[in-house]
C-alpha cells in the first residue's frame, strides 16, 4: 500500500497537536536553512570552506 | 565525513536540533491547551538572527543541543508529571546532554532535581507520605545517584576558570542587560531606564504568573504549566548569573542569544497562561480588559523581537568584516616560509 506523507498529515486520526508540531518544526528548519544561506551569501564570513583536522589541530584547507 | 569537518553540515545539524525543539515545544503547549496565535508565533524567536554567531558557526551546535535538552526535558516533565522510572531516566539523559554540551548545562541537574522532588511531593500528598512510599523514594534515590554520577564525571579533570573580578555595579549592569536581551545588547551605551523597561516587558508576565501557579499547584493544569514555565525560567536565570560572573563584557555576545531568546518565549507562554486562568473570572468586562492587555503586551513583545532581529543584521555585517580581517591576518602569518614549514611538519597539511 502506498502511503504518502500528505495522506498521513491530512488523516482524521492524526492529533492536531502533532500536526502543528510538524508544521512548526518544518517552518523552523526551512527558515533557519534559508536565513543561513542568505547570511552566508550576503556576508562573506570566510568560514564556509572546509577545514581539515589532522593530529588534533585544525587548519584551513580550502576557502572561497 | 572522514577527517574533514564540514561547517555547513554542522549548521544543518543545528537547524535540525532547533526544528525538533520547535516541534516538541508546540506539541507540549498544544497538549496543555495553550496554543494560540502568539504561542504559535513564539517559534519565530527560535530562528531570530540575534543568535547569528551560533547559526553560522558549525561548532556551536553545542548550544542548540543544550537548549534541546533543557526545554525538551521541561516539556517531558510537564507532560508526564508523575514520578515514573521513565521520567527519571529521561531527566537524567537531558541533564547529561545539557552538562556535556555547554558547561552551564550542569545547572539543569539542580533544576530537574527540584522538579522531580516537587512531582514526588504532589504525588504523595505530604512529606510524611513521601517518606513512606517505597516506589517514590526508590525513584528519587535513583535520580539522586544519577545526578551525582553526572556531576562527578563533569568535574573529573575540571579546570576552574578565573572568576570575573569587575565591580559589583558592572556585574549588576551586565545581569540587567542580559535580562533585557535581545532588546538591549550593549551594557554601557544603554540608559538604565531602557534596561528596566525591557526587563519588565520580557519577564513581567513570568514573574506575575509563577506565584499564581504555585498557589494552585495541586491542580493538574497549574502544576504542569508551573513545571514547564519555572524550569526553563530557572535555567535561563541560572545561565544569566553564570555568564555574569564568568563572561561579563561590554556587550552581550550573540552566542548567548540561543538561550536568552527563551526569555521572550516564556513571556509569551506566561501571557497565554494568564488568559487561560482569566476564564475562571466571572466578570465578563474584567475578562475582556485582561485579554486586551495581554494582546497589547504580546504585540509589543513580538514587535520588539522583530526590531531586534532586523537590527542584528548591522552587527552581523561588522562581525563579517572582523572575521575576514582575522582570516587575512592568519593567512599572512602562515604564508611566511618558517610558519608554513612548521605547519607542514606539525599538521601534515598545507594552506592552499
Amino acid at each position: 500500500m502506498r502511503v504518502s506523507v500528505l495522506r498521513i498529515f491530512s488523516s482524521d486520526r492524526l492529533d492536531n497537536c502533532v500536526r502543528y508540531a510538524a508544521l512548526a518544526g518544518a517552518f523552523v528548519f526551512f527558515f533557519n536553512a534559508l536565513s543561513l544561506h542568505l547570511m552566508l551569501l550576503t556576508f562573506r564570513f570566510g568560514m564556509n570552506g572546509h577545514w581539515r583536522i589532522r593530529s588534533g589541530s585544525i587548519c584551513l584547507a580550502r576557502y572561497p | 565525513m572522514g577527517n574533514t569537518w564540514h561547517p555547513l553540515a554542522s549548521m544543518v545539524v543545528s537547524a535540525s536540533l532547533v526544528a525538533v525543539l520547535a516541534g516538541v515545544w508546540i506539541w507540549t503547549i498544544g497538549r496543555l491547551g495553550l496554543l494560540n496565535w502568539w504561542t504559535a508565533l513564539s517559534c519565530v524567536c527560535l530562528v531570530s538572527p540575534v543568535q547569528y554567531e551560533n547559526m553560522i558557526s558549525g561548532f556551536q551546535t553545542a548550544f542548540y543541543a543544550m537548549m534541546l535538552a533543557v526545554a525538551g526535558g521541561a516539556c517531558v516533565l510537564a507532560l508526564i508529571h508523575r514520578l515514573t522510572r521513565f521520567l527519571v531516566v529521561a531527566s537524567l539523559a537531558c541533564v547529561f546532554v545539557a552538562a556535556f554540551s555547554v558547561a552551564s548545562g550542569l545547572v539543569l541537574s539542580l533544576i530537574f532535581s527540584v522538579g522531580l522532588l516537587l512531582i514526588a511531593l504532589r504525588e504523595a500528598g505530604s512529606m510524611r507520605e513521601l517518606v513512606r512510599s517505597r516506589h517514590l523514594v526508590m525513584n528519587l534515590g535513583f535520580a539522586l545517584v544519577g545526578v551525582v554520577l553526572i556531576a562527578w564525571l563533569f568535574f573529573a579533570n575540571y579546570r576552574t576558570l578565573p572568576v570575573n573580578r569587575t565591580s559589583n555595579v558592572s556585574l549588576l549592569a551586565y545581569f540587567l542587560t542580559a535580562l533585557s536581551f535581545p532588546f538591549v545588547k550593549s551594557v554601557v551605551d544603554t540608559p538604565l531606564q531602557i534596561k528596566v523597561i525591557s526587563s519588565i516587558l520580557i519577564w513581567g508576565p513570568v514573574v506575575a504568573i509563577i506565584p499564581v501557579l504555585l498557589r494552585n499547584w495541586r491542580s493538574v493544569f497549574e502544576f504542569r504549566t508551573l513545571l514547564l514555565l519555572s524550569s526553563i525560567a530557572a535555567f535561563v536565570i541560572g545561565f544569566i548569573i553564570l555568564i555574569t560572573f564568568g563572561r561579563s563584557y561590554l556587550f552581550i555576545s550573540p552566542r548567548y542569544g540561543t538561550v536568552l531568546v527563551w526569555s521572550s518565549m516564556l513571556g509569551l507562554l506566561a501571557l497565554a497562561v494568564g488568559v487561560r486562568l482569566m476564564e475562571a473570572v466571572r466578570s465578563r468586562a474584567v475578562r475582556r480588559v485582561a485579554v486586551l492587555v495581554c494582546n497589547i503586551w504580546v504585540i509589543a513583545l513580538l514587535s520588539a523581537n522583530v526590531t531586534a532581529a532586523l537590527a542584528s543584521f548591522d552587527d552581523m555585517r561588522r562581525y563579517a568584516e572582523w572575521r575576514l580581517a582575522m582570516r587575512d591576518a592568519t593567512l599572512a602569518l602562515l604564508a611566511t616560509s618558517e610558519a608554513a614549514l612548521e605547519g607542514d611538519q606539525k599538521t601534515g597539511c598545507v594552506v592552499s
